[in-house]
């Protein structure tokens, strides 16, 4: 199988008073095609960050990370990605439609392609009856999902999601594990960060487990959990075993 | 660098600038103002041509300089500080294409804004002439020259607007950056004043090499003042055609540098 993500020995820091505060410590991990991979940590463990070198928003200190082969500094490395961000925020004046068409032409559709597609993605996500209002004024369950419909615009085979869950209500939260299992029957490969255990449990075929900038654990979920554990006590007791390293 | 990507960048970067209430504030206030300026120009007892192009150039600057300053700073700095910019930036769009195209269509916004206060104002002022006895032409008026003369105001307020994309890419605050493009806007419409005084010897004795240090910085910074054409318009003087051209080239250039300078900042910025 060909690796969508891999990502070599990342290690990033920020500055941090006088000195710099190391948060990825030589982060390893490669993501197959057609799988869905749980990211998870406490908060503050260095999700983000990771997902942020991926993206290309910030530089790693040293190591690798590739996007299906090319470095996150080559733009064309976004073309087969759909991006969530944790907290989307967007043009508030823009409406639905106008995010979507720019989205889309910019990932290399026809304008025609991009219409086409938008009112399938939106009523999907059900907010096709607010396609066409700015997005200042919808709620913040509806920018999640805005969000989401412009990551997937141009059916990409990648998608990272940070924190999708975040913001939504149990409706939204269905509706999007729904989408998500879907897309993972479409042999989509999702990368998505999370610290809400039960999405992961349902929706992963491998996890990752991050804290304090390091990975203590990489690998499919049956082998994390021991016989008959709940995954949220496995988390806590090798979050805990870790400690502060 | 994509001239279609920079496109999109653009358009939307139009259509957030033009939905926005600043811009739509500014555009209602500078709309009370001409209903003013007809009001005040019959007061003044003579040369109300002058008048008549001081205001009106006065309301396009104005208008245009709260477009850049409270537009187009926290349009940027919004994007860099609250992470706006990801959503442009997760698309295969690099980050040259993200500043060209934010500069554009900011760019855009500015030229629509100033259209619409020039033809106010040109339509207020025609109305004023015919129906306000006391109200006259500006003398010598030539289309021609006014026209040279909005270019170049433009052209003033984009040199401002990169030096405000300058300063929002290489600040962490909106404050700052609105602070240091004011502080520039002022030095750069002030220096040759200052000069000019210097020069006059009436008020104050400087070095040769003073005045010389003086008049470098007054192009760093940049030379607004010598995009100022008003008293051309106003007196309806030949334009000093030679100047002109080398101003404009001045005022491109700078653009460019800026742009340069801009880009290598961003290229280097981490979005977190």
């Amino acid at each position: 199988m060909n690796q969508a993500i891999h990502i070599t020995a990342v290690e990033k820091s920020f500055p941090h008073r006088l000195g710099r505060r190391k948060v990825l410590h030589g982060i390893s991990l490669s993501i197959q095609q057609g799988e869905v991979y749980g990211f998870i940590g406490p908060n503050g463990a260095g999700k983000s960050t990771l997902i942020n070198t991926i993206m290309g928003f910030v530089r790693a200190d040293s190591g690798e990370a590739l996007v299906h082969g090319l470095p996150p500094s080559d733009p064309s490395s976004r073309r087969a990605i759909g991006y969530l961000p944790e907290n989307p925020r967007f043009y508030e004046k823009l409406t639905a439609a106008d995010l979507l068409l720019f989205g889309g032409r910019a990932s290399g559709m026809s304008k025609a392609q991009v219409r086409q597609d938008m009112d399938v993605l939106l009523d999907r996500l059900e907010i096709l009856h607010v396609k066409d209002r700015p997005i200042g004024t919808y709620s913040k369950g509806m920018k999640q999902r805005i969000g989401l419909a412009l990551a997937m615009i141009h059916d990409p085979s990648t998608l990272i999601l940070d924190e999708p869950m975040s913001g939504l209500d149990p409706i939204g939260r269905n509706l999007l594990k729904k989408i998500i299992l879907g897309l993972k029957a479409s042999g989509k490969t999702i990368f998505f960060s999370t610290h809400i255990l039960n999405d992961v449990e349902t929706l992963c075929d491998r996890i990752g487990l991050i804290h304090h900038g390091r990975m203590i654990y990489h690998g499919p979920i049956d082998d994390f959990l021991e016989r008959g554990e709940d995954f949220e006590e496995r988390f806590v007791q090798r979050i805990q075993a870790a400690g502060n390293v | 660098m994509k001239s279609g990507n920079i496109g999109l960048v653009a358009g939307i970067t139009i259509k957030e600038g033009l939905r926005n209430r600043a811009m739509q504030g500014i555009l209602a206030i500078m709309l009370l103002l001409c209903l003013v300026y007809i009001t005040i120009i019959p007061m003044f007892a003579f040369d109300t041509g002058k008048v008549v192009v001081d205001l009106g150039f006065a309301f396009v600057t104005l208008a245009g300089l709260a477009i850049v300053v409270f537009l187009g700073i926290a349009l940027l700095t919004r994007d860099i500080h609250q992470r706006t910019v990801c959503m442009i930036l997760s698309r295969p769009l690099s980050r040259t294409d993200y500043v060209v195209g934010k500069y554009c269509g900011l760019a855009g916004t500015v030229l629509l804004a100033v259209l619409m206060i020039v033809l106010l104002t040109v339509v207020t002022s025609w109305l004023g002439i015919r129906l306000i006895p006391e109200m006259n032409p500006p003398r010598n008026f030539s289309w021609g020259v006014l026209g040279v003369g909005v270019l170049f105001q433009y052209l003033s307020l984009l040199m401002l607007m990169a030096v405000a994309f300058f300063f929002a890419c290489l600040t962490t605050s909106e404050y700052l950056s609105m602070l240091f493009t004011i502080c520039v806007y002022v030095i750069g419409n002030s220096l040759e004043t200052i000069i000019d005084v210097i020069q006059s010897g009436q008020f104050v004795n400087v070095g040769a090499g003073y005045l010389a240090l003086l008049k470098v910085v007054s192009w760093v910074f940049p030379n607004l003042s010598a995009f100022d054409l008003k008293v051309y318009i106003a007196y309806g003087l030949p334009l000093p055609w030679h100047q002109v051209v080398w101003t404009g080239v001045y005022g491109l250039l700078y653009i460019g540098l800026l742009a340069v300078a801009t880009l290598w900042v961003f290229k280097r910025k981490e979005i977190t």
